[in-house]
């Protein structure tokens, strides 16, 4: 457990990190900002460690999830991986400020996918009886390292090198880790949820077969290579993913935890984000590729990880501090879902408006840009709000960290 | 048959073969057929790291302008003018890098799909 308190705590402090790069590299957008900075280097740092929270959540919750409270022996595979970790860490963040991730990212990746299959490789070891919630994470989560693994492949060619990254990101991100992030939402089910077990383990495999799918789709579509009918299967298919966990929803137990919270968080996040954002640019693709709604879309999807994440912390971390009750309470909460889904709808207003301005009126891009000022800093407070929330829900869990050698609890 | 382990098995094996199949049917992995300093400037664009500001393709950062179908709506002789003097963000390039660079740009936009044209044509100003 002490090695998922790790990748947990490391991802929330590395969420404290994105949040801000992401709104430092925002300012530029506004007229009458400083220029100085290297914003792009800002932006890449946080686009690398939005990259870090993900994975490193996702593995952390992995762990805690699927692996049995009880001690266990010490493995030379996750010994191996917390190494690695914040050795992962370390460079991201010193080649990130230097402005070198560019140049670096192949060694990253590489190290991003080793990491991952380390403590996959652990799980499977460990597991005995694969119920859903094991298998679909680690699922999830070696489709996502074999794609990381792929998105380093050298290609001198742009179109090929254009498509492969498309492809990589989106299977690792929109089939990969969704896939593993739904696994913990149904992990968490069981914490604040009185839904039957066998009914729950029914709709994980249905829900997840239906979304590695909805992916596809997604993923086709950001290529130019969907009929637009088709497309829209997509967010019907999170349509009943929805459907799906409101069944779970609907039926709380006692638990105290902002779980079910965060949980709902991640549904909405996963169905406006990869279901209806990702058909509505695979339709509008011609239109909508290089503006700022076709960047939101992996944003959107990262959050909705994100949010699943935090929940994970929530319950996970009152488990270990064996005090069955919340950790950080609803104010962060509310702060970080206004700020995700603020700042996410500013930007679909600054994109939908962007494609107005550039693709049907004709306006060249910088006038665009001075024109789309009010609606970015729209985007900039919804960010603001988001860091805010971060450092207090960063703060509060620091405080109330558990401390190993007081008995734990398990709340399931 | 939904609900069970089956199911995801298939759904997802189904997702992962259209996700391979549909690009390859349509081509994306065929022999690239661009002119060598095409790929020359894509190194270049790589090694500037120009994808942390502009977009090329869908790929990169939409901080600054997209660029897939900028030969097409400027042509080479103003490209080739600013890339001569570029300001202050743009790296200075030699005159074969230029030539590398317009290779590229030109390449994209021959092949990406036109844009619907613009229902209003606003010059911007006075």
């Amino acid at each position: 457990m002490r090695l998922a308190y790790r990748f947990l705590i490391s991802s929330v402090m590395l969420l404290t990190l994105a949040a801000l790069a992401s709104l430092i590299a925002a300012l530029p957008f506004l007229p009458g900002t400083l220029t100085g900075l290297p914003f792009n280097h800002l932006h890449e740092l946080a686009l690398a460690l939005r990259d870090l929270v993900v994975i490193g959540g996702l593995l952390g919750s992995g762990i805690y999830v699927t692996l049995p409270p009880t001690p266990q022996p010490n493995s030379r595979l996750l010994d191996t991986a917390s190494v690695l970790w914040p050795l992962l860490i370390s460079l991201t963040l010193i080649w990130g400020i230097l402005g070198l991730l560019a140049t670096v990212n192949p060694l990253l990746g590489i190290l991003q996918a080793m990491v991952i299959a380390l403590v996959v490789a652990d799980v499977i070891g460990k597991t005995r009886v694969w119920t859903p919630i094991p298998f679909i994470w680690t699922v999830g989560m070696s489709i996502s390292a074999i794609a990381l693994l792929i998105s380093v492949l050298p290609i001198s060619d742009f179109t090929l090198a254009a498509t492969m990254t498309t492809l990589a990101r989106g299977v690792r991100l929109y089939i990969g880790e969704a896939l593993a992030a739904v696994a913990l939402i149904y992990g968490l089910m069981r914490r604040f949820s009185s839904a039957p077990a066998q009914w729950a383990a029914s709709s994980l495999y249905t829900v997840a077969g239906m979304l590695a799918l909805a992916g596809t789709l997604v993923i086709l579509g950001s290529l130019g290579l969907l009929a637009n009918g088709i497309a829209l299967i997509a967010p019907l298919l999170y349509l009943i993913f929805a459907a799906h966990t409101y069944a779970a929803f609907s039926k709380r137990n006692e638990t105290a935890t902002l779980a079910a919270h965060w949980a709902a968080l991640g549904v909405l996040l996963l169905v406006l984000g990869i279901g209806v954002l990702g058909a509505a640019l695979a339709i509008t693709q011609v239109w909508t590729s290089g503006t700022q709604l076709s960047a939101l879309l992996p944003i959107t999807a990262q959050y909705a990880i994100t949010a699943v994440i935090l929940g994970v912390v929530n319950q996970s971390f009152a488990e270990m501090r064996g005090q069955p009750r919340r950790v950080t309470g609803l104010a962060p909460f509310w702060l970080i879902a206004f700020g995700m889904v603020g700042s996410g709808f500013a930007l679909t207003g600054v994109g939908l408006v962007q494609v107005y301005l550039e693709r049907i009126l004709g306006i060249n891009h910088a006038e665009a840009q001075m024109l789309l000022a009010p609606l970015y800093s729209l985007w900039i407070v919804g960010l603001a709000t988001l860091l805010l929330g971060v450092v207090v829900y960063a703060t509060i869990v620091w405080i109330r960290r558990p401390r190993f050698g007081k008995p734990a609890v398990s709340m399931i | 048959m939904p609900g069970t382990r089956r199911w995801f098995i298939i759904g997802l094996s189904l997702a992962l073969l259209f996700v391979i199949a549909v690009p390859a049917l349509n081509g994306f992995f065929a022999p690239p057929v661009v002119p060598g300093d095409a790929t020359a400037g894509f190194a270049l664009w790589q090694a500037d790291d120009c994808a942390g500001c502009h977009t090329l393709d869908g790929i990169g950062v939409p901080y600054a302008a997209d660029l897939t179908r900028i030969y097409a709506a400027h042509g080479e002789t103003d490209l080739r003018a600013f890339l001569a003097a570029p300001d202050v963000p743009h790296p200075a390039l030699h005159a074969a890098q230029i030539d590398d660079l317009i290779a590229l740009l030109r390449s994209v936009s021959a092949q990406a799909a036109p844009l619907p044209t613009p229902f209003l044509h606003l010059s911007g100003g006075a």
